[in-house]
């Protein structure tokens, strides 16, 4: 059951998220009944699931908060801002009761009683509601309570086929739990078809065989039968048709013997054979309504599943194996070519062919829109403006983006960060903007669009910016800069990521302990990413994230330093420079030379990696952007432009960061990686303590 | 099966190692490793085990005995110190021994083979196995000196 119930836990959560996402459209517009269904549908959901995998206690509080967006969906209570955010803190509760599972402490019930009991306030008087679960809750969960005799009068008679399809107890289903429920809504008559069941040696524990008819009278509404079946509607055939009127299943004459002729021929019983009953006219369009309706539900008996869950860890190995046979395949094609035999070479190309198809396929399988995790940060602005009182807007542009699932992991926390000091510290009070002559809410703005290899996520606000004067004067008293440094303005920005830098004037709760933007940036450059900041004083902060589409995959340089093969990342290269197009600087000690006027800095990664002076007549440049300034990199070769799949080194050569992974080249042989940003960190680092 | 009480010795300059059994994964041919510029002297390079990028140390030189080229029983012993694929490393060694079920065998806590300071923990214990004295070592305590 655990299994089912960590299931459960997973899909609650997904559902609790979609509520989130619902309330936000709902907050803009309250009177939209599409969005008020979809919220009661998944509270619904919640309710019903928490029931079936023993989440007593969360079914409870659920059913509490349905039925307030019940009352709305029947216009008998309207959407404000009080039972907006009451239902946000209820969802953090029901993420809690999804946590703690059974509630068994005093504590915990009370705490679960007043959030009950708020909710209950918005209930009418006269409802019957206010302290205890409606009888359908009963009904629907508790299947052992009988329902009382239907009148005959309003009763209605229907005659339900529930054929479970063999997987149906797959996700943890008992059908019988199903049966009790449907019979509790009136008075019944079961019958079982097991005609199907395996003799006891080829019994099969997991498949089920048993197919029911159910001739059911009660006084509720067809969608109440429905609803019955609203967890197993794809795992099984419901059909639900009108019966004639009057007492069919108090009966004795006919009845009977219909059922055993039925169970004798393996037979359901149709429509028509309860025309002996008719005594007044069936009502035909609640008939045909209900057959549409679950003709809708089923179309044609079979179920469409338009996406699918998938571990994650099966997805990893799907693209390592994928990446495995790209490689393979690039040696295959190399055999191929020099064998000669055209057979060989015509498979090969359409082995290429699908190989190529397989990879961009996985890859994009493991891809994930960014959407899914911006709800969290609308959520977050919400919570600051209340705890701030401010007003804020978040604005999204571009949320259906997808990136690599291990980046959208390792971006929740820097985008908190990012958007929290946009919230706390750019963002000022409403007074504060009017005076400036501002909207009073400010806006929060995330846009993300992809340029080339890379996804860029900007975040910025309209708030009250950054003083680079300010910046620089609280860098000097922290000594991370000497006193009379010269710095450009944005150079002064982007001390906001220097360790232990905070400009926060005072630690608050939410913001501001003196980590921060520093563990940002880290964060960011662990996935090779880039931050950069740019700030006009009372216009606002645009905090800028670089990120690679993949981890996986880059486009890169084959390049030779000595005789061994180095892969540059194409994205770092602006320019690749013949040494007979540079002026090299013959005065001084540090290696210069002058390109187009710029005085560039350079590393001849021969000397760096295996202290042998480079033949600068024989080599190349590859020009870097570091930050403002071009680095020059010395390599001996360039052999050419690959795609190349990217293998980190494992934990034991981690600390050798400016190498952060290799790849299998199409002849099997090895070509590190080199992350340039590192390599020339590392340069200076090692260039400014020999120099002191 | 190997269960845990199980060692794989194998011999490096004349003595004798083991690992426990159930930490390897693989033990490969030797290939030559793709070398990796500035990482510590006893790291040969990276080999491609099964599409894992896999460091391989050269055991002689981490126990600091001469690097010798020419063994025609060379392999890389690879294992996976905390079962991981980012844990796996190989060691080059001049011969793979025996397998030994270890329910017979007492390990005494003495090693009296004397190596650098830094490696010598590593080293937990010995097995006196017929003939043999084969040297047990400690994996986590090998993989924190190469990690440093």
């Amino acid at each position: 059951m655990d299994r089912f119930q960590a299931k459960f836990v997973e899909e609650a959560l997904d559902n609790v998220s979609s509520i989130e996402e619902a309330l936000f459209e709902l907050e803009k517009d309250p009177e939209n009944k599409e969005i008020i269904e979809r919220l009661f549908r998944s509270m619904h959901t919640i309710k019903g699931g928490g029931a079936m995998f023993g989440f007593n206690d969360l079914s409870t509080f659920t059913h509490n908060l349905e039925t307030i967006y019940d009352l709305i969906r029947t216009d008998k209570l309207k959407v404000d801002k009080d039972i907006i955010s009451l239902t946000f803190e209820s969802l953090d509760y029901i993420k809690q009761l999804l946590d703690l599972g059974e509630l068994t402490n005093e504590e915990d019930i009370a705490r679960q009683n007043d959030y009950i009991a708020r909710i209950q306030k918005y209930f009418p008087e006269d409802d019957g509601t206010s302290s205890r679960p409606r009888p359908k809750l009963v009904a629907a969960t508790a299947a052992t309570t009988q329902a009382e005799q239907p009148k005959a009068a309003g009763a209605k008679n229907y005659l339900i086929d529930f054929t479970p399809f063999e997987s149906l107890l797959n996700n943890g289903t008992n059908p019988l739990f199903i049966l009790d429920d449907l019979t509790a809504l009136g008075k019944s008559k079961t019958i079982a078809f097991c005609d199907d069941i395996k003799p006891f040696a080829k019994f099969e524990p997991l498949v089920i065989r048993i197919k029911w008819q159910v001739i059911l009278s009660t006084e509720q509404d067809v969608n109440d039968i429905k609803d019955v079946f609203i967890f197993v509607e794809d795992e099984c055939k419901v059909d639900i048709l009108e019966l004639p009127d009057g007492d069919i299943i108090g009966n004795t004459d006919k009845l009977p013997k219909m059922i055993d002729d039925a169970k004798a021929s393996y037979k359901f019983l149709e429509q028509k054979d309860f025309e002996v009953f008719k005594t007044a006219q069936p009502a035909a369009d609640v008939k045909k309504a209900a057959k549409a309706d679950a003709a809708k539900a089923q179309p044609g008996g079979e179920t469409k599943i338009s996406s699918m869950r998938v571990s994650s860890a099966k997805i990893d190995e799907l693209v390592n194996a994928v990446s495995e046979l790209v490689t393979m395949q690039a040696q295959l094609n190399l055999f191929a070519v020099k064998s000669n035999d055209p057979a060989l070479q015509a498979l090969a190309e359409q082995m290429e062919k699908i190989t190529r198809q397989l990879r961009e396929n996985s890859f994009e399988i493991s891809l994930i829109p960014l959407q899914g995790e911006l709800v969290r940060f609308q959520r977050l602005v919400r919570d600051l403006c209340n705890k701030l009182n401010k007003q804020m807007e978040f604005v999204v542009e571009g949320g259906d983006i997808e990136l690599d699932k291990n980046i959208i992991e390792h971006l929740t926390d820097p985008l908190l960060h990012i958007i929290r000091n946009s919230g706390d510290h750019g963002i000022e009070m409403p007074e504060e903007r009017i005076k400036k002559g501002k909207n009073p809410k400010g806006t929060i703005l995330l846009k993300a669009y992809y340029s080339g290899s890379s996804v860029i996520i900007k975040i910025s606000d309209d708030g009250k910016g950054m003083d680079p004067e300010k910046i620089l004067k609280k860098a000097i008293e922290k000594g991370l800069v000497d006193s009379g440094a010269n710095m450009t303005k944005n150079e002064i920005l982007n001390l906001v990521f220097a360790s232990g830098f905070s400009t926060a004037e005072k630690v608050s709760d939410v913001s501001g302990r003196g980590v921060g933007m520093d563990v940002v940036k880290s964060k960011i450059a662990e996935i090779r990413g880039e931050v950069s900041i740019d700030s006009i004083v009372d216009q606002g902060t645009v905090i800028t994230l670089e990120l690679p589409l993949t981890l996986s995959i880059i486009d890169g340089l084959l390049t030779k330093v000595k005789d061994e093969q180095f892969v540059v990342p194409l994205s770092n290269i602006e320019k690749i420079v013949s040494p007979q197009d540079v002026v090299f600087n013959s005065n001084g000690t540090g290696s210069l030379f002058t390109y187009r006027d710029e005085q560039i800095m350079y590393i001849d990664i021969c000397d760096m990696f295996y202290s042998q002076k480079s033949d600068m007549d024989k080599s190349k440049i590859l020009l870097v952007k570091q930050g403002e300034k071009h680095v020059g990199l010395v390599v001996n070769q360039i052999v050419g432009e690959y795609q190349i799949v990217v293998k980190p080194l494992g934990r034991f050569l981690r600390k050798l960061d400016m190498i952060p992974g290799a790849s299998v080249m199409g002849d099997g042989s090895l070509s590190l990686i080199i992350d340039t940003t590192r390599l020339i960190n590392f340069y200076n680092q090692k260039r400014y303590k020999n120099q002191k | 099966m190997e269960d845990a009480a199980s060692i794989t010795s194998f011999k490096v300059a004349g003595e004798f190692f083991c690992f426990e059994t159930t930490k390897i994964r693989h033990i490969l041919e030797m290939t030559a490793p793709t070398p990796v510029p500035l990482s510590k002297d006893y790291i040969l390079g990276v080999v491609n085990n099964h599409g894992n990028m896999t460091p391989v140390v050269d055991f002689r030189k981490i126990i600091g005995v001469s690097a010798e080229e020419n063994l025609p029983e060379a392999s890389i012993v690879v294992v996976a110190v905390d079962d991981s694929n980012e844990s796996l490393i190989g060691f080059k060694v001049d011969e793979v021994d025996e397998v030994f079920a270890t329910d017979n065998y007492n390990m005494s806590p003495e090693v009296v083979f004397e190596i650098d300071k830094t490696v010598q923990k590593a080293l937990c214990g010995t097995y006196h196995i017929g003939e043999k004295f084969i040297y047990k070592v400690n994996l986590e305590e090998l993989a924190k000196v190469i990690e440093q």
